[in-house]
């Protein structure tokens, strides 16, 4: 990202953020609520056009190649937003058909993403009926059915119960252990620091630190991240 | 160009959702097929004298020949149902319902016309009850068509026929191509009907649908899929398409199935539509329902939320339809100007099908007015999807 910059209205909801993720790591974007993390999420994800600034993800710049930048992302919103009345396999097998794919190969890599997210016994329930953590995971395997390179998960964990949490923290850890980068927004400070190998807090959709977790404590004398971000919000409303 | 694969897939999983969704189900399906023949059947069945008498008392206080003549004409008319009594509380059995309508024959009734005089019968109902405004007006015919007997046989032992009465007849010649009563219902009545159940049939699908979908806030994860939106709205549009021809083919069986087999229209012989014009019909069916179908595309996308589709959705239908209303009180001759009226242009021209009178000229301007408003539209809903704005909106 070089200078992104999103404005509603007039008014930066993101200001000119420069952030380089390398591939293969768990990247946490933090933040107070509306410091601009689901922004950034959404111009990643080619559903906002940038004000200003440029992204490039997987190589592809988000302006002249969204196609190819969208064939590149698995996007978990912070809202699952799953189809109700579709089963399990229905929902995946709609993804995968929309990614290019089919046949055996996407029966396989549903079966696969079933077993591994726990949902394989209830594949053929209608969602509607799944708990908050089942659908968080199904919505975790939607974005992971085309196995793409890079992963944008916003928020993943809010509101799920502790063994939901844990596990969708496990899925994140093995996912990063297969090569692929995840972008993951965050306000629980202890999750970023359990998973995330460097950090960005934001803050008023502007970059206020960046760093890995060591770096940041470092830097701003305090221990854990969530002094580290408590200290810096602080100290950027004058409190 | 819009890839098949895409639009395919969109179309079945809009498809599986619809036929899970019982509400869809009943408005697109169940509705249009049952709703016209249950309210002609049920008017039919309630207006017809013949399934609905009415129940008549006949107070005769007189006893002699005319009366008795006049009472076994109203016991055999059909749409009655005759007692008989010599006295009664005549108000209270009218207000307290066991009789619909009450005659009274005076005393020396028969005597009085016997001796070349006149006496009068009087009829008692309630004029706010339907049935016993049929029964009375029955009753009136009757007693008219005795008294006429009787008017005749005296005239006719003066030496006076009918037509020293009437020497002046009017004769009636129906001009136009309407061959038949049913025809005439049909072309007023299938063309609103048709383009009201196209629209009811998407309007569930569509209010649920865009505006559904942010509700739900399942468009982000739809958006960053790679296919562009234009094929997302393919998909969707044409499953709105096809609920809305399925919706208009239902309601259209329905309301022949009124119109011939509830003898609605008078009862003919003769097929109510030439099949002839069916294909005509078809294709102006499939026009409005692209538009239709387009425009409910345009609001549910603009919308908020449901709720707020549904706030649009109702006003715009109004708005829709008033033209279509009128065109039962346009003359054919007057149509032509009005067919370049999106929507308007597809019923006038349906109607002019279906009673034979329509041009090569007003099918084609009537059809390159709608397709342009169809062209229109569906630019509308697509800039309306590709706006992050709009589609980014929600409660």
């Amino acid at each position: 990202m070089t200078g992104l910059t999103k404005s509603f209205n007039d008014k930066p909801v993101v200001d000119g953020v420069s952030l380089d993720i390398p591939g293969g790591v768990v990247y946490g974007l933090l933040g107070p609520n509306g410091a601009g993390k689901t922004t950034i999420v959404r111009m990643l994800s080619t559903l906002l056009k940038p004000t200003s600034g440029t992204a490039r993800v997987n190589g592809f710049d988000v302006m002249s190649d969204p196609i190819k930048v969208r064939k590149s992302i698995g996007v978990l919103p912070e809202d699952t937003g799953l189809y109700d009345r579709l089963t399990a396999t229905e929902t995946l097998e709609f993804y995968g058909g929309v990614q290019g794919l089919s046949g055996d190969f996407l029966q396989e890599r549903i079966e696969g993403l079933l077993k591994m997210f726990e949902l394989f016994d209830r594949r053929h329930d209608r969602v509607g009926k799944y708990s908050r953590g089942m659908r968080q995971k199904l919505a975790l395997a939607r974005a992971l059915i085309h196995d793409p390179p890079v992963l944008l998960l916003d928020e993943p964990t809010l509101g799920l119960d502790v063994m939901s949490t844990r596990a969708i923290r496990d899925y994140v850890k093995n996912v990063a252990k297969e090569g692929k980068t995840v972008l993951l927004t965050s306000n629980n400070m202890y999750e970023a620091q359990l998973l995330c190998s460097s950090v960005t807090i934001l803050n008023k959709g502007a970059i206020r630190a960046s760093g890995t977790v060591e770096e940041l404590e470092a830097m701003s004398k305090a221990k854990g991240l969530e002094e580290v971000f408590v200290n810096l919000v602080r100290s950027e409303s004058g409190a | 160009m819009p890839r098949a694969r895409t639009i395919k897939l969109v179309a079945k999983k809009e498809l599986i959702d619809i036929l899970r969704d019982r509400r869809t189900i009943i408005t697109a399906l169940v509705v249009p097929l049952l709703s016209f023949p249950l309210m002609f059947g049920a008017v039919g069945f309630f207006a017809n004298p013949t399934s609905n008498p009415s129940p008549v008392l006949i107070v005769n206080s007189d006893g002699g020949n005319v009366s008795s003549s006049l009472q076994q004409a109203l016991t055999s008319t059909p749409g009655l149902v005759v007692s008989e009594a010599s006295s009664a509380n005549v108000t209270g059995e009218v207000q307290g319902g066991t009789y619909d309508v009450v005659l009274v024959i005076p005393a020396a009734f028969s005597s009085a016309i016997a001796s070349g005089g006149s006496a009068n019968v009087t009829i008692y109902f309630d004029p706010n009850n339907g049935r016993a405004q049929t029964g009375a007006s029955l009753i009136s015919g009757v007693v008219g068509a005795v008294s006429q007997g009787i008017a005749s046989s005296r005239l006719q032992q003066k030496g006076v026929t009918a037509a020293d009465l009437s020497p002046i007849g009017v004769a009636t010649t129906p001009i136009g191509k309407v061959q038949s009563a049913g025809t005439s219902i049909a072309a007023s009545l299938f063309p609103t009907f048709l383009l009201y159940f196209t629209f009811l049939g998407g309007f569930y699908f569509m209010v649920d649908d865009i505006a559904g979908e942010k509700e739900r806030r399942s468009l982000e994860a739809l958006f960053s899929l790679p296919p562009p939106r234009s094929e997302f709205f393919l998909g969707k549009y044409l499953v709105a398409f096809a609920l809305s021809m399925i919706t208009a083919g239902l309601g259209l069986i329905g309301t022949v199935f009124s119109l011939s087999e509830l003898n609605i229209g008078g009862g003919q012989s003769a097929p109510i539509i030439s099949l002839g014009t069916l294909p005509a019909i078809f294709g102006i069916t499939v026009l409005a329902a692209l538009s239709l179908s387009a425009v409910g595309f345009c609001i549910s996308t603009f919308a908020k939320n449901i709720r707020e589709a549904q706030q649009y959705m109702s006003p715009i239908f109004l708005v829709l339809f008033i033209p279509i209303y009128v065109t039962a009180f346009l003359p054919p001759n007057e149509l032509a100007q009005y067919a370049t009226i999106p929507v308007l242009g597809y019923t006038l021209l349906m109607r002019d099908v279906i009673i034979g009178t329509a041009t090569v000229s007003e099918a084609v301007f009537s059809l390159a007015a709608n397709l342009l408003f169809l062209g229109v539209v569906v630019w509308l809903g697509l800039r309306l999807l590709n706006s992050e704005k709009v589609v980014l909106r929600s409660s």
